[in-house]
């Protein structure tokens, strides 16, 4: 090809040279990094190359496919970074002690996006992990910096929604079926629940009559209250105190509310899950949640949390709400 | 408002009859003509669109409810998105269809298949732990076997009369299709109460029938 026909010609993979709203993901990101470093966490500059097979260690269902790769100089697959938990992660596990730690990152992930969708490949994240603060301290920790960060963002209507991991694997185990659990859960399938149900027969009546309210089992704290008030398995009872013993320890409640039928959206996660919400992002804007068994599979046996903010999605709602 | 992206065609028209039923305004679905984008009375907008594009736009929250058919929900790769009702209209399902003779040949080498639907076939062939040659056909894939193109077909079958005009039968029933409901999830999150005003007198109505 002519040189000059590069003007117009990219890979399929790129977006070109980004101009529009720099400015505003830089304010965005000093934002970020005033509110961490308030906190006292360490910003880590993260590699862009990971053997591949760390993260297929770590995911079970690990889609390959969506990763930029290529064969390195030992012969092994190196993967373009895919997330920021993993590298970190690993870090840590290098260090010889066990104490609590505070990591921040900002930088691109990338994913292979479906082709002529509208969708990026790469895409810019922020975010926190926390190491080895246990429970609801280390719960409430996040969220006050997730709720800290929210107020100083300039957008309206926000929702903090927050979910169990933990409830959700005891439903699991109460139905002995976490396939077809994730397959209607995630989807909110009412018909799916109900010919799902009426298939089990052999489940308990309240069991029943829980599983077939749960796609809908998402607002307020009333609806968290309520639900408690009618459960009776202690597992299910405990997971749910510990949600509302998080809301009660939280300063700033009015954006927070609750999803039961939330399913983990990285299978590590353990306890706490939660999602940020704007109305004018068609996807969450924040993700996070408790992984207390994630750093097991490198034996160091240490509880963590973390959140990843979606810079792109905040720009967007930022753009669509008149805020830039 | 609520904007509903409906699948033009058959599914539109069942769509059509389930709202007018719910006791929802549908006059200006009536005499819509040719316009893709009508209002109601309800404060709903209702778009009109291909099916995969139904799906495009629920993924950008460009509209918070679909109505879709379960193929067209199996093929497409994107699944973020809820799935809050079958509404029990629509129905068909996917099949393996060839000549009679299939079920006893001996086929040298990979089995050849026609179809619409390359990730419904690709998973069903997985399933079955064989390896097949997969030609994508844009319609009539019955075409495939009568031209000697391919040895069979993945498609929907909905009455079999196209296949049995062609001397084609069903070897084995794939997977149920129907048409669903679906919504953005952000969506639900925002405009649940006026969603599930929805769902609730679309579930009544559906119920009452079967």
């Amino acid at each position: 090809m002519l040189l000059e026909e590069y003007k117009y010609l990219i890979p399929e993979e790129s977006n070109g040279v980004i101009t529009q709203n720099v400015k505003e993901l830089r304010n965005v990101e000093t934002l970020l990094r005033t509110i961490f470093e308030k906190y006292n966490y360490i910003e880590t500059l993260v590699p862009l190359f990971e053997y591949i097979d760390l993260y297929k260690n770590v995911y079970t269902n690990f889609d390959e496919e969506k990763t930029f790769k290529y064969i390195g100089k030992d012969g092994n697959v190196i993967a373009l970074r895919w997330d920021f938990t993993i590298p970190i992660a690993r870090h840590y596990f290098s260090q010889s002690t066990n104490q609590e730690a505070r990591y921040s990152y900002f930088g691109k992930v990338y994913r292979k996006e479906k082709v002529y969708k509208g969708r990026n490949n790469e895409s810019y994240q922020a975010g926190i992990e926390l190491i080895n603060v246990p429970g609801i301290p280390g719960n409430i920790e996040v969220l006050e910096i997730l709720q800290n960060l929210l107020k100083n963002l300039n957008l309206s209507n926000l929702k903090v929604e927050l979910g169990s991991a933990k409830f959700f694997n005891r439903l699991c185990k109460l139905t002995g079926n976490k396939q077809k659990l994730i397959e209607i859960l995630s989807k909110k399938n009412i018909s799916e629940m109900q010919k799902f149900v009426e298939a089990n027969n052999n489940l308990s009546e309240k069991l029943k009559y829980l599983l077939l309210k749960l796609p809908r089992l998402f607002g307020d704290i009333t609806m968290l209250d309520d639900i408690i008030a009618k459960s009776e398995d202690e597992i299910i009872l405990k997971s749910l105190k510990e949600l509302r013993n998080t809301y009660n320890k939280i300063n700033c409640k009015e954006n927070i509310v609750f999803d039961l039928s939330m399913c983990p959206s990285m299978e590590y996660y353990t306890c706490l899950m939660f999602k940020v919400y704007s109305p004018y992002s068609p996807e969450p804007i924040v993700s996070g949640g408790r992984y207390d068994s994630l750093y097991k599979n490198f034996k160091k046996d240490v509880p963590a949390i973390g959140m990843g903010l979606y810079l792109n999605n905040i720009l967007n709602a930022l753009e669509k709400e008149g805020s830039i | 408002m609520v904007r509903i992206a409906i699948t033009k065609g058959r599914i539109e028209k069942d769509v059509y009859k389930l709202f007018k039923k719910c006791g929802f305004d549908v006059t200006p679905i009536e005499t819509k003509d040719r316009k893709l984008q009508v209002k109601t009375r309800d404060d709903f907008e209702f778009i009109f669109a291909k099916s995969n594009d139904v799906l495009t736009f629920i993924e950008h929250g460009m509209a918070d409810l679909g109505v879709v058919g379960k193929d067209t929900l199996e093929e497409n790769d994107f699944n973020n998105y809820n799935e809050l009702l079958d509404l029990n209209v629509g129905k068909c399902y996917f099949a393996l269809a060839a000549y009679p003779n299939y079920k006893t040949k001996i086929f040298n080498g990979r089995k050849k298949i026609a179809t619409k639907y390359p990730n419904i076939a690709k998973k069903y062939f997985s399933d079955m732990k064989e390896n097949v040659e997969i030609i994508k056909l844009e319609g009539s894939v019955e075409l495939g076997p009568v031209i000697g193109m391919t040895d069979a077909i993945v498609d929907i079958v909905e009455t079999g009369s196209t296949l049995k005009a062609n001397g084609l039968e069903v070897i084995e029933k794939i997977s149920n299709i129907s048409t669903r409901l679906i919504s953005n999830k952000v969506s639900l999150k925002y405009k649940s109460e006026e969603i599930y005003n929805i769902v609730d007198k679309l579930n009544k109505v559906i119920r009452e029938e079967s």
